[in-house]
């Protein structure tokens, strides 16, 4: 197997354990080609960031385009306001979203000074960010969905 | 005064340019030290405030730059203020520098230093550390200096003129040594050297060189369950008085490790340990000498007891576990407590070799007994980090010693009681 081929079935293995892990099925083609083009991200969109939050805690359904989950997921006060949909979303924003979204623990001072810098230490804290963990990094599609993936992983594991 | 504010603000954009990413924030830790009877212990109570920031920028194939500075006040008893460069340190991560799968990482400045045991060397230094990173195994190279770190923050203590001058707060900086590592291996099989250099010069009452060589090693022996061995030889250069003698020493350990995420996610280990102890066989026989074994920096071993590593063999056990590590509350499932004893004895070898059990430097040693039985630690505690911000310990230790007329120590030593209290929080 070519170095190029591992790269496709790890990313079809990591299509498949995120969408399982989500409950999405695959006869959503939409979902596929999203989660394609966010594992194609150097640096994810607000948009895809968008989606993936929203569907991934349940605030809107896998239907949803990209672009239309930009305004849901503000009108939920979980969005980036003043952001445009394909703009890049950074790591501390992405951590932000995650947490109000999923309602976690950011620590005492993120309840004193909600933000992304409180939000990625909480996170990063938790395990949920491995790695260097700066709330100004830039945020590639596959780290989003490493995030996502261990944010799942731990609600299923504590149901 | 022009040219530095020229060189600061130079200095200031090419930071800019180079690092994206800028993170700062206050750190605050109290250690709260409380004992009754007799201790033999290196803790005291501190409160620490510190302010720290940070330049990081990626680079490719997941390298990074990364600049931390960390200042602080510290207060003790002793020495109401203190300010101190806790941290000034450059770290550059190259990946596949030297091919895919690869990486250099070069750290630069004030960082911490350690050998893979943390007995022999484990003290913030000034200098430089290379790590040729390869698949299943590494290179690491290292110097640092050890003498413009201040005499409180210092635990370099080999020498006669470095233990005398501990607590002396005349002395502004600690002793100066320049130290050498060299780390060859994995996690599983490791070769390792050190080496020290006193650089006191000759206004010394003593001069001591060492240098080490050792293996070190935690292979894995089944999922969960580590072999956890080290043994290192020591030899030194003890100059008294224009009068040089060749010292011979050793550091050893064997023990087991257990991981179980499974089990509350338990944690346990036994291990034992042992330090050489001066062995009067071939003393002045050629200048050498079988001696205590030499630290760099000493490690604190116990709570209520934790005296130097020489002169010891003790045997450590350890259990920790997570009783709620499944449950939804980050708050619960971070609560550790964790239970520990330790039993020390003073080294076998020079009593079985002359009769004579060799002395150690703790309280109420009884002079006339070569009893080897020192007396057994057990301590407790919890640990629990609630928040990402906010993290607490209480650990309790009391330490039973053998004491009568025959007995390591005299009668007069009763047990010893500690209670340490620590509270950490980042702003």
């Amino acid at each position: 197997m070519s170095f190029k081929e591992v790269r496709v079935a790890k990313r079809v293995m990591f299509m498949m354990f995120v969408l399982a892990m989500t409950g999405v099925s695959f006869v959503a083609a939409q979902s596929n080609e999203v989660l394609d083009a966010v594992l194609g991200q150097a640096a994810l969109s607000y948009s895809n960031a968008a989606y993936l939050v929203g569907t991934a805690s349940g605030h809107f359904a896998d239907t949803v385009t990209p672009e239309d989950a930009v305004p849901q997921l503000e009108q939920a006060g979980l969005g980036i306001p003043g952001r445009k949909a394909t703009d890049p979303v950074t790591l501390g924003e992405f951590s932000y979203m995650l947490t109000r979204a999923f309602g976690m623990h950011g620590g005492i001072m993120y309840a004193i000074l909600p933000g992304p810098r409180y939000a990625t230490r909480g996170l990063a804290y938790l395990d949920i960010i491995s790695g260097p963990a700066k709330p100004g990094m830039s945020l590639s599609g596959e780290r989003a969905l490493r995030i996502l993936e261990q944010i799942i992983h731990r609600r299923e594991a504590t149901r | 005064m022009k040219t530095i504010f020229v060189v600061l603000a130079i200095l200031a954009l090419a930071c800019g340019v180079v690092f994206a990413n800028t993170d700062f924030g206050v750190t605050i830790d109290t250690s709260t030290f409380l004992s009754s009877g007799v201790v033999d212990t290196t803790y005291y109570s501190q409160y620490k405030g510190a302010l720290w920031g940070e330049l990081f920028q990626e680079t490719s194939k997941g390298g990074s730059l990364d600049l931390t500075a960390q200042g602080s006040y510290r207060y003790t008893a002793d020495r109401p203020y203190i300010f101190d460069l806790d941290l000034l340190r450059f770290k550059g991560l190259f990946a596949a520098a030297l091919g895919e799968g690869t990486a250099i990482e070069l750290t630069a400045g004030r960082f911490e230093f350690n050998d893979t045991t943390r007995l022999i060397l484990d003290q913030t230094l000034d200098g430089i550390r290379v790590n040729f990173q390869f698949s299943n195994f590494q290179i690491r190279l290292a110097g640092s200096y050890s003498g413009f770190i201040l005499n409180p923050s210092s635990n370099v203590r080999i020498s006669a003129d470095d233990i005398a001058e501990t607590n002396d707060n005349s002395v502004f900086f600690g002793p100066k040594r320049l130290i050498a590592q060299v780390f060859l291996g994995s996690y599983g099989f490791g070769l390792e050297g050190l080496a020290q250099f006193d650089m006191r010069g000759s206004g010394a009452a003593e001069i001591i060189n060492t240098q080490y060589l050792g293996i070190v090693g935690v292979p894995r022996l089944t999922p969960g369950l580590y072999l956890d061995y080290n043994l290192t030889a020591s030899y030194g250069q003890d100059t008294v008085a224009a009068k040089t003698t060749s010292i011979l020493s050793a550091l050893a350990g064997f023990g087991f490790r257990l991981y179980s995420e499974q089990l509350a996610d338990s944690r346990a280990h036994l291990k034992v340990t042992y330090a050489s102890g001066f062995t009067p066989v071939v003393l002045l026989l050629n200048n050498l000498s079988v001696d205590n074994f030499r630290a760099i920096s000493q490690p604190t071993i116990g709570l209520a007891f934790s005296p130097p590593l020489a002169n010891l063999l003790y045997v450590d056990f350890g259990y920790s576990f997570r009783p709620f590590a499944n449950n939804t509350s980050a708050i619960l499932s971070n609560i550790q407590p964790m239970v520990g004893a330790r039993a020390y004895f003073r080294d076998p070898v020079p009593f079985f070799l002359t009769g004579t059990a060799a002395s150690i430097q703790v309280t109420d040693l009884n002079p006339g007994s070569n009893a080897l039985y020192l007396g057994t630690e057990i301590s407790a505690g919890v640990a629990a980090r609630p928040f990402s911000d906010l993290g607490l310990s209480v650990s309790g230790a009391v330490f039973v010693p053998s004491t009568g007329p025959s007995a390591a120590f005299t009668t007069s030593r009763g047990l010893g009681y500690v209670l340490k209290i620590d509270i950490s929080a980042a702003i």
